[in-house]
């Protein structure tokens, strides 16, 4: 019986070694070899210069800037876009229903090329264009979808009658909604929240049309090593893409911990010691 | 004087539907609830008990009638304004609060300080035997504790009227009774104001003052337990209640005649003649030879013979007409199914409910 | 849902950032200066931002801009360079009719690394600002503007639309140390690919440099480049004509790398093909290609470029100014710059880029033209004698249409 769980965490680390730390082999090796040709296993020689680049260019950084911050704008619109959206069509009988998730889902199976392609031109007459702003509206097309699916599900999961609940205690709108409805849908949200940054961060076709080359972010930089056949740098680039994505995600679940932490204080500890 | 008064209430679906008879969700309905009372709705689900109990409380909108508390006309105060509570068939204690911050909830909304509504919080816990459960959260409590903590937070905030949708009906029977027991004495020593729903008729007996029977989104009668028993106005109603022994017959100059022939009786009340049902109450027939003042002799046959918290219940073949009554032990060992026995009907508990 | 609030603050937090990226510019009477003196051209261009949308996918030519050309420019002409990567030229070229068709007048490209097929496309929608190269001073001093190789891209007649930044030939890369002696005639090639198997391969047009080599195979076996300096449309037998070469391609296709069956979809992928030893040759159209890669590891220290004994196509880039560009002063004034002897002879190093010189050697002082012949172009590359001695002229972009389509259907669905 003791021996069960060990083996099971064993599996899993296993498991954890294979489908996330393998993957990753090759593009290490691949950023710092120097001459590493077939049928050779490991590089001949080693060399720092696709780091080099990467790391000493200024621009590496300001990409990693932008990059993060159009995601989280992108993510926080998206949260105040999606709650009422969800909210509104789990909860009434909204005529046509279909009809407004299909608008809200259709990013997902439409290419963004064709959207794209489609608001540029009115982006460029309304000035949206080379702007953080037109990137962020264009980020909000593929990302939505994602975010609005949580929230509805996370809706979908809580019954009016929590909130008729805490009418009947005397609760208004917003503390109905800060102390019921927002703890509720967090673990959703937080969900939506992980895929709407990772999407954002990996877009290139939108941000490259509406940003113009203006708002580069680290796709932008990345993509024409991966075309131009530099598999150093494109790896260098892809490992500190990565790096940011895992730290992205790790920041957002360190933040609900902490938020679950700041509510539940002290009793954690004598909650966690119950079977 | 704070009655609860609801004037002419109504509902009716949301559906667009020709404009008949039928739309109605809940006919209007009128009552008065006294300050202190213990009141129940009584019904079938889909009766429109807890519709009407939503209206009251504001979380359905009314199409038309009036909510008063008192002097205060409450139509269209919202919910979260009215000073009621709620407490539901599920406990819906919030899953990220302690036991304490979940029973000061209603508290906090009214903005008293956190001292004192913690302590407030701590001293309706106890009221309800959870006293050093303040600090657990809901998910380490049983159902009959979270049910508790649900009264006490319901309880807290001192309101004007408790409203409880079936609250015991999720739980097991033993649960149950000790929680009536429970309600019963925090009611008593609150005096607050009751209006309870549910469709089980031992709980609305065991703990209402007065009980109002639904149908078919209407009420069709309202009185005290014993009331609705012994003079149910429809037969509607004694079905609801229990009563199965129901004869349809005539009474003329005096003289009931069940249509079926198996009764024939001369009726020592005063009542016109025409056609009237006769309910019987089980506890009206007694198994017995010959025949006794007051009593109407009907033999049958023994069909069914069932044994039940010391007392048999049988159900007897007279004629066409199937009649339940309850025996002793020893009445009962004396006869078996497919036996004929005789039965005495005293005339004086007998309920005559004019067609 | 009382968000409002909130909403608010959040589209004014967007609007904010909106509005730091927004850009000042002027482009009132910008086409003055296509008559303006040069004094009044720099001293506009002082303190501009010039915008360079380019090609970003190579380390060695994204440093050279960055590294040395960029503070160059800041320090001798107050002007902020500005690389913008771009995956595509294509790009260039489908954002600028965008912009057009929008009417927008305040463009951030300043200047783009164009040529061949997208300069057609832009010059036929207008994209470009117009008859620049006339104004600046390193481009009448240095460069010959009657060599068919400055006056026409791809056969389109450059009309002073763009100056010529650099030139790329074509060339084969082997590695000497696996054979000894390549083929030098598309004869030879298909004896040395039926004798090594496997071996070889080119990238699927449309490719860039698989389609060159397609056309490298046009003139050789369909008997020369002469004729092909007419429209297409003006030579009525030419189905016939390009047959020999649809002929060739598959004469030589089951002898290719997985017997011809499929074909690296990128110059890149063959590379690839090459660095891990899995074929034996490679091509390019930049002569220099070979020597940064050996530079870098990733091609062997054995790897030699050479030409065809008939001579390779080679072609001239070009540096452009888009009609819309907000700051063409400062654009003039950087093309000008990087058309300098000194730049020039910075790209040609294999350090620094390895890109062949648009100026003409000549016309260049005996000190210039000492410190170009000094670059050392590194082992793998040819010298710029024997390269420009073996320049073969580019087709116009309507054959290399008609040859994209008639490879597909004639080669790879055979």
């Amino acid at each position: 019986m003791k021996k069960h769980p060990q083996l099971l965490s064993l599996f899993a680390f296993i498991a954890l070694i294979i489908f996330v730390v393998v993957p990753f082999v090759p593009l290490i090796l691949s950023s710092v070899s120097f001459s590493w040709r077939w049928p050779d296993v490991l590089p001949e020689s080693w060399s720092f210069r696709a780091w080099e680049y990467v790391l000493n260019d200024g621009r590496t950084w300001q990409a990693v800037g932008i990059s993060l911050w159009i995601a989280l704008i992108v993510t926080a619109v998206n949260i105040l876009l999606a709650l009422p959206a969800a909210n509104a069509l789990v909860r009434y009988p909204v005529r046509g229903r279909w009809l407004f998730e299909a608008i809200i889902f259709a990013p997902i199976i439409i290419p963004p090329f064709i959207s794209v392609m489609g608001i540029h031109l009115t982006f460029l007459r309304l000035g949206l264009t080379e702007t953080v702003l037109g990137v962020v509206l264009a980020h909000i097309a593929p990302t939505l979808p994602y975010m609005f699916r949580a929230v509805m599900i996370s809706y979908q999961t809580l019954s009016a009658d929590w909130e008729d609940q805490a009418r009947m205690l005397g609760a208004r709108a917003l503390p109905r909604f800060f102390h019921v409805v927002l703890p509720h849908l967090l673990p959703g949200i937080l969900a939506g929240a992980s895929l709407s940054v990772l999407i954002s961060l990996s877009q290139y076709l939108i941000t490259f049309i509406i940003g113009a080359g203006q708002v580069v972010t680290l796709p932008i930089l990345l993509f024409p090593f991966v075309s131009g056949g530099d598999p150093g740098i494109a790896s260098a680039y892809s490992l500190l893409y990565a790096a940011i994505a895992i730290a992205a995600l790790v920041g957002m679940d360190a933040a609900l911990k902490r938020y679950y932490q700041l509510n539940k204080a002290p009793q954690d500890l004598a909650k966690g010691g119950k079977p | 004087m704070s009655d609860l008064r609801i004037i002419d209430i109504e509902k009716r679906y949301q559906a667009v539907q020709p404009k008949n008879d039928a739309s109605f969700m809940l006919r209007p309905v009128r009552l008065s609830i006294r300050e202190g009372e213990f009141f129940s709705l009584l019904g079938p689900s889909g009766c429109g008990k807890t519709t009407l109990l939503k209206l009251v409380a504001g979380l359905l909108q009314a199409d038309g009638g009036e909510i008063w508390v008192g002097g205060e006309n409450l139509t269209n105060v919202p919910p979260e304004s009215r000073r009621f509570a709620m407490v539901f068939q599920q406990s819906l204690l919030f899953p990220h609060k302690t036991i304490e911050d979940n029973v000061a909830f209603g508290l906090k909304m009214q903005k008293v300080g956190k001292k004192q509504r913690l302590k407030a919080a701590r001293d309706m816990l106890e009221q309800v035997g959870l006293a050093g459960f303040g600090n657990r959260f809901p998910d380490e409590l049983s159902g009959g504790q979270q049910q508790r903590v649900a009264l006490a937070r319901a309880l807290v905030a001192n309101p004007r009227v408790l409203l409880m949708d079936e609250p015991f009906s999720a739980l097991d029977p033993g649960l149950r009774k000790e929680m009536r027991e429970l309600l019963s004495r925090i009611q008593k020593d609150f005096r607050v104001t009751v209006l309870f729903v549910t469709h089980d008729r031992d709980e609305a007996f065991a703990l209402s003052d007065r009980i109002a029977v639904m149908g078919d989104g209407q009420l069709r009668q309202v009185g005290s337990a014993r009331d609705l028993y012994e003079r149910p106005e429809t037969t509607a109603v004694a079905s609801f209640l229990g009563l199965r022994n129901i004869l349809s017959g005539v009474l003329k100059n005096s003289r009931f005649a069940s249509s079926d022939g198996t009764i024939e009786t001369d009726v020592t009340k005063q009542l016109t003649d025409g056609a009237y049902f006769m309910v019987i109450r089980p506890e009206a027939i007694k198994a017995a030879e010959g025949n006794q003042l007051g009593h109407v002799s009907v033999s049958g046959i023994v069909q069914e013979l069932k044994y039940g918290r010391g007392m048999y219940s049988l159900k007897v073949n007279a004629g066409n007409q199937l009649l339940e009554c309850v025996v002793t032990t020893t009445q009962a060992e004396k006869t078996a199914v497919g036996e004929p026995i005789n039965l005495l009907v005293d005339m004086e508990e007998v309920w005559f409910l004019k067609e | 849902m009382k968000l409002y609030p909130i909403t608010a603050i959040g589209m004014l937090a967007l609007a904010l950032s909106a509005c730091s990226s927004e850009e000042a510019g002027s482009a009132t009477d910008a086409d003055s200066l296509l008559t303006d003196d040069w004094s009044v051209i720099q001293d506009n261009a002082q303190g501009q931002e010039v915008n360079m949308y380019m090609w970003g996918g190579n380390d060695n030519i994204n440093n050279y801009l960055d590294d040395w050309v960029a503070p160059r420019m800041k320090e001798q002409h107050g002007i902020e360079l500005v690389r913008v990567p771009m995956n595509d030229a294509q790009d260039i070229i489908n954002q600028l009719l965008d912009e057009k068709t929008a009417g927008k007048t305040d463009g951030s490209m300043d200047i783009v690394w164009i040529n061949g097929e997208n300069f057609k496309a832009a010059k036929d929608n207008d994209l470009l600002w117009g008859d620049f190269t006339g104004q600046l001073p390193n481009f009448n001093d240095y460069v010959d503007a009657d060599a068919p190789e400055v006056s026409q891209d791809f056969g389109e007649p450059v009309e002073g639309l763009e100056a010529p930044w650099g030139k790329a030939q074509f060339v084969f890369v082997h590695d000497a140390n696996q054979h000894e002696n390549p083929p030098k005639s598309m004869t030879e090639l298909a004896d040395w690919v039926k004798q090594n198997p496997g071996q070889f391969t080119y990238p699927a047009p449309p490719d860039f440099t698989g389609s060159a080599f397609v056309r490298q195979v046009l003139y050789e076996t369909t008997g020369g480049h002469e004729q092909y300096q007419q429209p297409a449309a003006d030579i009525e037998d030419l189905e016939e004509r390009l047959e020999p070469m649809w002929q060739y391609l598959n004469s030589i296709e089951p002898y290719l790398w997985r017997e011809g069956e499929t074909y690296p979809e990128s110059l890149a992928k063959q590379d690839q093909l090459f660095a891990s030893g899995e074929i034996g040759m490679t091509m390019s159209y930049d002569p220099a290609l070979a020597a940064s890669e050996v530079l870098k590891g990733r091609f062997p220290e054995s790897t030699r470029t050479y030409l065809l004994d008939g001579g390779t196509l080679a072609n001239t880039h070009f540096l452009s100014i888009p009609f819309n560009a907000s700051d063409k002063a400062g654009a003039l004034v950087a093309i000008n710059e990087l058309m300098s002897p000194a730049a020039q002879t910075a790209k040609l190093s294999p350090e620094n880029w390895g890109d062949l010189t648009a100026l003409d050697l000549e016309k260049l002082s005996p000190e210039q033209q000492q410190a170009m012949n000094e670059v050392d172009l590194g082992e793998a590359t040819l010298s710029i004698e024997e390269l420009e001695q073996n320049r073969l002229p580019e087709l116009s972009s309507d054959y290399i249409d008609i040859i994209e389509k008639g490879w597909t259907e004639h080669v790879a669905k055979e």
